[in-house]
């Protein structure tokens, strides 16, 4: 017979063990058993157990009344004694609950906005089978882009198994909706395969999924913008007219959920933006980005591979050039901050979501130090209680359990108090973080998230005072031995504070660099002028009429210069190419070149310095058709020596380099410089849809100017609405997250400061109301209060310097990394650290120097009186 | 001194009568052979342990048993308190029953 059945039960003796009286469990754990052997010898073994079962089941209800009544009993004694607490020392309960309140509420924010970053494109049902295919490799690319040509899709769903579908994307440009009255500027469109549909999750309201592009000129919008053209009228099969051609309205989708990484407002068909504009079709042109519907337990290294070769098959030259394709999967895109989507800027960052989970941790668990510190050093106060309760038989657990009740007890009130900061903070966060959270209590995801935070701050703010406050011998706490206080409690305290502080000097270091850096960014010479320049979009006649309109344009005096580009440099996705050939090229030599076509005017307008050679220029008849400008870069990566002069060509543009500029940052600080290539736009209605008029006023009369801008528009667009930007702000949205992730950072920052000081303020006052009698001494013995004050603040300075030797070296690692991130960056210095080392002490030192200067200039009289 | 109840009486009057062979196993057999009814063997225990706790019964250990797990028997012994109160009680149920007629129904 095998063991398990041959033996009494062993979880019935266990809960037996919990549940008897101890001074009977020996005697009756043995009768039970011998009682079961003689059972099973008589009746079976089956028999045997379920009479031991029955004899704990007949024990259990008794045992659970008599336990549920001593628990009420105990749980009101508890009660009690903490709320008396509590209102006894109202100074130090404030501390504790705001330090772990403001705690809290740091944490949740960034909670909501961590489960943000973490929903994106979450919501597709096919979600885990959708992959977008990357482009990596050439020497820019390395990173990976999202481009892809047109055929590549249809090429591999037919000869690589294992695809299910797939869907391609472009994003349209900004393009003229018109019905009846209502004339809008729609910039937020998607060109798409029907397809879309079936692998996305985009329900649709009204229309019908499957007839809803059986026309060419058919289109789908969202909610929100059908409620724009139509108000409450149903769209479907109304007509609005798209940049003149008349459009049928199939569909109306619910809007996109904000956290998804594609968004749009209206889809259309290729065939229709054909229409519009051309598109690059060919395997050379990566215009479309292109989702896969891949079967379930695909392998997705073989998929990678067989694009490139089928790719390589059908002669794309781009691999050729040693391009590859890889797989991404869906969930990983919002937070891969090289997704290079254009109309997706709200891409994620794992890196900061790393960086803010650990500065909430970090945030929470200064406020848990601060109560650990407190209940702790008012340990004289709670002596007396412990000893009294173990004389009369209460056991180490029980006391245990007591502290570890009223650390939730003070954690549960905390966060009712930090719920209402949330609630009140969300919404200057939402604008600080560009994001739209929302605080919903009854959302199961979110209970649960408050329910750990909770529970994790009660244990680590509870475990200490938990485990020390238990430990007195009641000899020992009842005679008042611990007025002499030191020892290991001490110990503890002090690496409590230097820890808190060598955090919160951490943060400090981090804002002052992040802080320096965007100023760095805001500063740094780009090597051309972006102030009081307004660009305005190429569109329909400004491109055809373009003499005119700068000729206008000129006439006012406030408007200084104009000039127009063939796509505006400080856009996303510069046109790149390796098509180039020059004089003295060697046979394999392929340099990656950024063109962009200008005209006479742009160069100087924007105060780019020509270092050799000259502008492009009205008196050489050839510069329109012939001539090159390049960057510095650009030269010193072709290798040419003194290049003006020399022949140079863009496909089968056969021309001569006629000047040299200076480098400058056309783009993000993020990058290096690359090869630049200027010529000259012979037509400027052949500019992109990124095309730009670039116009500079007067700094002094933007007014003025922007209204002559607007009636030139008028006059010769009357049919699209007047929209303009400025340089400058273009070149700071570059910068835009950073600029979120600075401001987030000063505010946790400034949180962890203040829950820090708060905590030292109450641990000052309360060990300087331990000296006092010592001070009273000192000053009959002739100390000056000044001296008395140093001596008090003394202790705690030297703590916060402490915490600078282990803050420095983690701060720096830290930032470094960050810093890494921009090609341009400012150099650690050590002021940085010395400052911040400076302002922690300066800080410390004012919060604790009330206290001390409070306690010396005390009288001696009052503090010796009872002694 | 409080007066037993009728469970303590009837336990250590079993105690009293096994003599030195008084543990959990051999108490039961003993009550049901006195009241005649099957008694749980955790019954026995809540009394056994308040009786304990009044010092009416002390105990003591026997040999380590294999069929008791490699546990010694828990002995009980009746002490000097839990004599006198059974002779207490023996008094009053004496006095309590002292003339009374024949019950019937």
């Amino acid at each position: 017979m095998n063991k398990y059945i041959d033996n009494p039960p062993k979880i019935a003796g266990r809960i037996l063990e919990c549940i008897i009286q101890k001074e009977i469990l020996y005697g009756a754990m043995g009768d039970l058993e011998e009682q079961f052997y003689r059972i099973k010898l008589e009746r079976g073994s089956f028999r045997a157990r379920l009479i031991y079962w029955k004899q704990i089941g007949a024990a259990l209800p008794y045992f659970i009344k008599n336990s549920i009544i001593w628990s009420i009993i105990m749980l009101r004694n508890y009660l009690k004694i903490t709320f008396r607490n509590t209102t006894r020392h109202k100074g130090y309960s404030f501390i504790n609950l705001a330090g772990l309140a403001i705690g809290m509420a740091c944490t949740l924010l960034i909670m909501l906005w961590v489960k943000d970053e973490l929903s994106y494109d979450k919501f597709h049902k096919n979600g885990d089978n959708i992959y977008r295919i990357m482009s990596y490799g050439t020497k820019y690319m390395i990173e990976g882009f999202d481009g892809t040509p047109a055929p590549l899709a249809p090429a591999i769903k037919d000869e690589v198994p294992g695809i299910e579908n797939y869907a391609r994307f472009s994003d349209t440009s900004k393009l003229v909706f018109k019905y009846e009255d209502k004339v809008f500027y729609e910039t937020n469109g998607l060109i798409a395969d029907p397809s879309i549909f079936d692998i996305f999750t985009f329900p649709f309201i009204k229309g019908d999924i499957n007839t809803a592009f059986s026309e060419p000129f058919d289109f789908v919008m969202t909610e929100t913008m059908s409620k724009k053209y139509f108000g409450q009228d149903d769209p479907i099969g109304k007509t609005i007219e798209i940049e003149g051609i008349p459009a049928l309205v199939t569909g109306v989708i619910r809007d996109i959920p904000k956290n998804s990484h594609i968004q749009f407002d209206f889809l259309t068909s290729f065939e229709f933006i054909n229409e519009i504009s051309g598109f690059g079709t060919s395997w050379g042109s990566f215009n479309f980005i292109t989702y896969l519907q891949l079967n379930p337990d695909t392998n997705i290294q073989e998929i990678n591979q067989k694009i490139t070769t089928v790719a390589d098959i059908n002669n794309c030259p781009q691999v050729k050039d040693g391009l590859g394709f890889r797989l991404q999967p869906l969930a990983e895109l919002h937070l891969d901050s090289r997704a290079s989507y254009r109309n997706y800027a709200n891409v994620g960052d794992k890196k900061y979501v790393y960086v803010f989970s650990i500065i909430a941790f970090f945030v929470l668990f200064i406020a848990c130090v601060n109560f650990m510190n407190l209940s702790t050093a008012r340990f004289t106060h709670r002596a007396k209680e412990v000893g009294m309760r173990k004389t009369v038989g209460a056991s180490r657990k029980q006391l245990v359990m007591q502290f570890f009740g009223e650390s939730l007890l003070m954690t549960l009130m905390a966060c009712v108090f930090a719920l209402v900061l949330v609630f009140m903070l969300l919404p200057l966060f939402n604008r600080v973080a560009g994001k739209e959270l929302e605080l919903v209590l009854l959302n199961a995801q979110f209970a649960l998230g408050l329910g750990i935070i909770i529970f994790l701050t009660a244990l680590i703010a509870g475990s200490y005072p938990a485990i020390y406050l238990s430990s007195f011998m009641p000899v020992n706490a009842l005679k008042g031995a611990f007025k002499s206080q030191g020892g290991k409690g001490q110990i503890f305290r002090r690496i409590l504070v230097v820890t808190q502080f060598s955090l919160s000097i951490i943060l400090l270091i981090g804002t002052m660099i992040v802080f320096n850096q965007l100023r760095f960014l805001s500063q740094t010479k780009l090597g051309f002028n972006k102030e009081n320049i307004v660009y305005i979009p190429v569109k329909e006649n400004i491109g055809k009429k373009y003499d005119t309109l700068k000729a206008e344009l000129l006439s006012d005096p406030n408007i200084l210069a104009a000039s127009s580009q063939y796509y505006l440099f400080a856009e996303d996705g510069p046109f790149r190419s390796t098509d180039y050939n020059w004089e003295g090229r060697e046979e394999d030599q392929q340099v990656d070149i950024i063109l962009n076509l200008v005209d006479y005017d742009f160069i100087p307008m924007l105060d780019i310095e020509l270092l050799e050679g000259r502008n492009f220029s009205k008196d050489y008849g050839t510069d329109l058709t012939q001539a090159y400008i390049l960057n510095e870069q650009a030269v010193k990566e072709m290798g040419i020596q003194s290049p003006v002069g020399k022949q140079f060509s863009y496909g089968k543009r056969e021309g001569t380099i006629v000047g040299v500029f200076k480098d400058a940052h056309f783009r993000s600080l993020h990058m290096e410089i690359e090869p630049h290539v200027f010529f000259m736009m012979e037509d400027v209605s052949q500019a992109t849809e990124y095309g730009v008029v670039l116009i500079k006023i007067n700094g002094e009369k933007t007014k003025e100017a922007l209204a002559k801008i607007q009636s030139v528009w008028e006059n010769l667009n009357p049919s699209s609405p007047f929209e303009y930007h400025f340089l400058d702000q273009k070149y700071d949205s570059l910068y835009r997250k950073e600029k979120q992730i600075g401001t987030i950072l000063n505010s946790f920052t400034l949180f962890a400061v203040i829950i820090s000081c708060l905590g030292l303020f109450g641990l000052a006052s309360f060990l300087t109301e331990q000296r006092t009698n010592e001070v009273g001494i000192r000053k009959v013995l002739g100390a000056s209060e000044s001296g008395i004050a140093v001596l008090l603040s003394k202790q705690f300075i030297k703590w916060v310097l402490i915490a600078n030797i282990f803050a420095w070296p983690a701060a720096y690692f830290i930032m470094n990394k960050w810093l890494q991130s921009f090609a341009y960056r400012i150099n650690i210095g050590i002021w940085m650290f010395v400052l911040s080392a400076v302002l922690a002490v300066g800080i410390a030192l004012i919060t604790v120097s009330f206290q001390a200067f409070k306690a010396a200039r005390a009288n001696p009289v009052d503090s010796l009186r009872y002694e | 001194m409080k007066l037993l109840s009728r469970i303590e009486e009837i336990i250590l009057l079993s105690i009293w009568r096994l003599e030195n062979n008084a543990y959990g196993m051999t108490i039961r057999e003993e009550i049901i052979k006195i009241t005649g009814k099957d008694w749980l063997l955790g019954a026995i225990y809540g009394p056994l342990g308040r009786l304990q706790k009044n010092r009416y019964v002390n105990t003591f250990k026997g040999d380590p048993s294999p069929e008791r797990g490699g546990r010694s028997k828990m002995y009980y012994r009746l002490t000097k308190d839990g004599i006198k109160a059974l002779k207490e009680i023996e008094h009053v149920n004496s006095i309590l029953w002292d003339g009374i007629k024949e019950l019937k129904i």
